[in-house]
């Protein structure tokens, strides 16, 4: 299997994605050393305008591509307009040549598709945000993090393959790592980045532990079973492998253990969470949105992908509470159930003592974990229908929560540059100080809360409705239960924006591009949440890949 | 099936045996007028015994990053001579795409004044 020509257009957002990066930096090598506020806030709008075309340009490319929008039909005309959307589309999810991953490794199925589309959206709203911020040091440096973060999880989305999973999982991380301390004479922001290295570090090595007990299962399955040493990382052939090995061993049992924990850290799942309260609270804030939201929605689908594809034969299920003894555990659904269920409890009752609002949001963002975990819970059902719902509700989810974090995170950093704090005391009278933000913030955190009509809302219910039909009830009643907890310290914040008077009455500003962030959250949040369905058509195709 | 192996054998030997040659070679020939500067670990004037958590100038990363950056290409560029013919155009454009990123880095420190030493 080589790579082809036509392969080309299936990767086509990533390699402009590569060469947009190459460009900021390029942009920022070649200005000239930036003296005076005004040169550097000009150096600062110049990398950031790049990005954020750049980055939309490419959204509106991977749309044209992914056909949801539209899709060119069968006997439209020849010219060129059409030759170039066929172009796009014949790489998209729906041609007959996204059946197969690239060389094996890189799928660009549905799927990928979806977490393309949300990754690229969030990094373009991430760069929208910070357009009229005060200027960073190097941000020609900053924004190419920024791009080359969002590359490696546009390739975690699509990884069929062990080592590219491992790859684009640190081409994802290094660069969060190094924004996360970017802020160099902020001892939190230090504090953030040296935390978040050493943590992920160490996550890396469960992961690649993990991945070599995978491997190593493979490769005695393919020895006893006298089959070729070939390809022997990829997601199929493992399964391929414990298929006809039968009866999966500890080796592998093991394997898949350690590789949950290891993107257990990534997506924050509790006992794997220690990092990030201190990470989100003192990275720079629209990073914290963006570490936050982008890639918890490319670790889940990657998740979803190796849990599903590789260890079918240990999908386990979901109604047992705690398996007493080694014998009991049926699979990763049942584990996966119990780790929900510590995510929950543990995320939600943490966030109701916190003073400051990004490390409530933190918690926050762990508890929501616990609801992403139980979409994927929903795969024990036996019902191939029950099971499509699971995968629907996570996708779904996934968007509804990438959007709202994106503007919940964007409200305080708005009053944070204005006020250069994020303790929820800053929120004090903010309905009084800049009433369109704080209405903005109240749509925000309303649907993160899970009150109807917003996106927030459905999203928990598609999510509940999955995991009761897989037999997790017990599940669903715990995650209703601290559902009603987290609207506690929700509207603590609210409490903070509408009653407590503030210090003073000086207007917070709201600078435009930063303005227009915000609103295309809270409208995609609204939208989503009055038609859902214009998200769960899309997902729709992707039970075709989901239903193998 | 073992015989397969005796020329790793013989490099084995080869290389015990060359060392051990040059050594004694040098011990029976060498003239032995040692100073403080011969006894030295490292001629670099470099103490090897001492604190690690010194200071020192952080242009030493740069240069660092300098190295991994030729380094890896070296890596890459050997195999790739040797299977040049065989992989044809393909190879010629997979390295030729290596290369174009390897230059925007090596652009990217120059530009930056790493090769600038005062």
């Amino acid at each position: 299997m080589q790579f082809a020509l036509t392969d080309v257009p299936r990767i086509l957002p990533e390699i402009l994605l590569l060469v947009l990066a190459l460009l900021v930096l390029g942009s920022d090598v070649f200005e000239r050393w930036a003296n005076t506020d005004a040169a550097r806030t000009e150096q600062h709008r110049a990398s950031a305008s790049l990005a954020a075309l750049g980055l939309g340009m490419i959204l509106i490319i991977a749309l044209i591509q992914s056909g949801y929008v539209y899709r060119l039909p069968d006997d439209a005309p020849i010219n060129f307009l059409t030759n170039i959307v066929r172009n796009l589309q014949n790489g998209g999810p729906a041609s007959e040549l996204a059946t197969t991953p690239i060389l094996g490794a890189f799928a660009t199925d549905d799927l990928t598709m979806i977490g393309r589309l949300v990754v690229i959206a969030a990094a373009f709203l991430t760069v929208l945000l910070t357009y009229d911020a005060r200027p960073t040091a190097n941000p020609g440096e900053f924004y190419t993090l920024i791009i080359g973060s969002t590359l490696g999880m546009c390739l975690m989305a699509g990884s069929s393959e062990l080592i590219m999973t491992f790859l684009a999982i640190e081409l994802t991380s290094i660069p969060l790592y190094v924004l996360a301390g970017y802020f160099r004479n902020d001892r939190q922001s230090t504090e953030a980045g040296m935390k978040y290295f050493l943590f992920g570090a160490m996550s890396s090595g469960i992961l690649l532990y993990g991945m070599s007990l995978t491997y190593g299962y493979a490769a005695t399955a393919a020895v006893t079973q006298g089959s070729t040493g070939n390809n022997l990382t990829q997601f199929e052939r493992i399964r391929e492998l414990v298929a006809q090995a039968g009866e999966p061993t500890v080796l592998l049992t093991l394997g898949m253990l350690f590789l949950i924990a290891g993107i257990g850290y990534k997506v924050t799942v509790v006992p794997f969470h220690g990092w990030s309260p201190d990470v989100y609270q003192g990275a720079p804030t629209p990073i914290t949105a963006f570490i936050a939201t982008a890639s918890k929605v490319a670790s889940f689908i990657l998740l979803f992908r190796l849990l599903t594809t590789t260890f079918p034969v240990l999908t386990g299920a979901a109604d047992v509470i705690i398996p007493v003894e080694a014998s009991t555990f049926t699979g990763w659904t049942s584990l996966l159930a119990l780790l929900a269920f510590l995510t929950l409890i543990v995320g939600n009752l943490a966030a109701l003592p916190q003073t400051n609002a990004k490390r409530l949001l933190a918690y926050s963002s762990i508890a929501h974990a616990g609801f992403l975990l139980m979409g994927l819970v929903a795969w024990s059902a036996s019902l191939a229908m029950d099971r499509e719902a699971g995968i629907a509700s996570l996708l779904y989810y996934l968007v509804a929560y990438t959007v709202m974090n994106l503007g919940v995170f964007g409200v305080l950093y708005v009053v944070d540059q204005h006020t250069r704090s994020d303790e929820i005391s800053v929120l004090n009278g903010l309905a009084r100080r800049n009433l369109g933000l704080a209405v903005l913030f109240t749509i925000f955190v309303f649907s993160l809360a899970g009150i109807p009509p917003l996106s927030g809302f459905f999203a928990k219910f598609y999510v509940f409705m999955a995991a009761w039909q897989a037999g997790a009830e017990w599940l669903v009643i715990v995650g209703l239960i601290t559902t009603i907890i987290s609207l506690y310290y929700y509207l603590r914040l609210l409490r903070a924006v509408f009653i407590v008077p503030p210090d003073t009455d000086a207007p917070i500003p709201t600078p435009r591009w930063m303005a227009t962030s915000l609103v295309l959250s809270a409208l995609l949040v609204i939208v989503l949440g009055l038609f859902p369905n214009i998200i769960l058509t899309i997902i729709d195709n992707v039970q075709a890949v989901a239903g193998r | 099936m073992l015989q397969d192996y005796v020329p790793i054998l013989v490099m084995f030997l080869m290389s015990l045996f060359v060392p051990l040659f040059v050594i004694t070679l040098s011990a029976l020939l060498g003239p032995r007028r040692s100073t403080k500067r011969k006894l030295a670990p490292y001629e670099s004037g470099m103490d090897p015994i001492g604190p690690a958590m010194r200071r020192f100038p952080v242009k030493f990363y740069v240069v660092a990053m300098l190295f991994i950056l030729f380094d890896i290409e070296t890596i890459f560029f050997f195999p790739y001579a040797l299977v040049f013919r065989e992989l044809g155009l393909y190879g010629l454009g997979v390295m030729g795409v290596f290369l174009v990123l390897l230059v925007v880095g090596f652009v990217y420190e120059w530009k930056k004044g790493a090769l600038r030493w005062e």
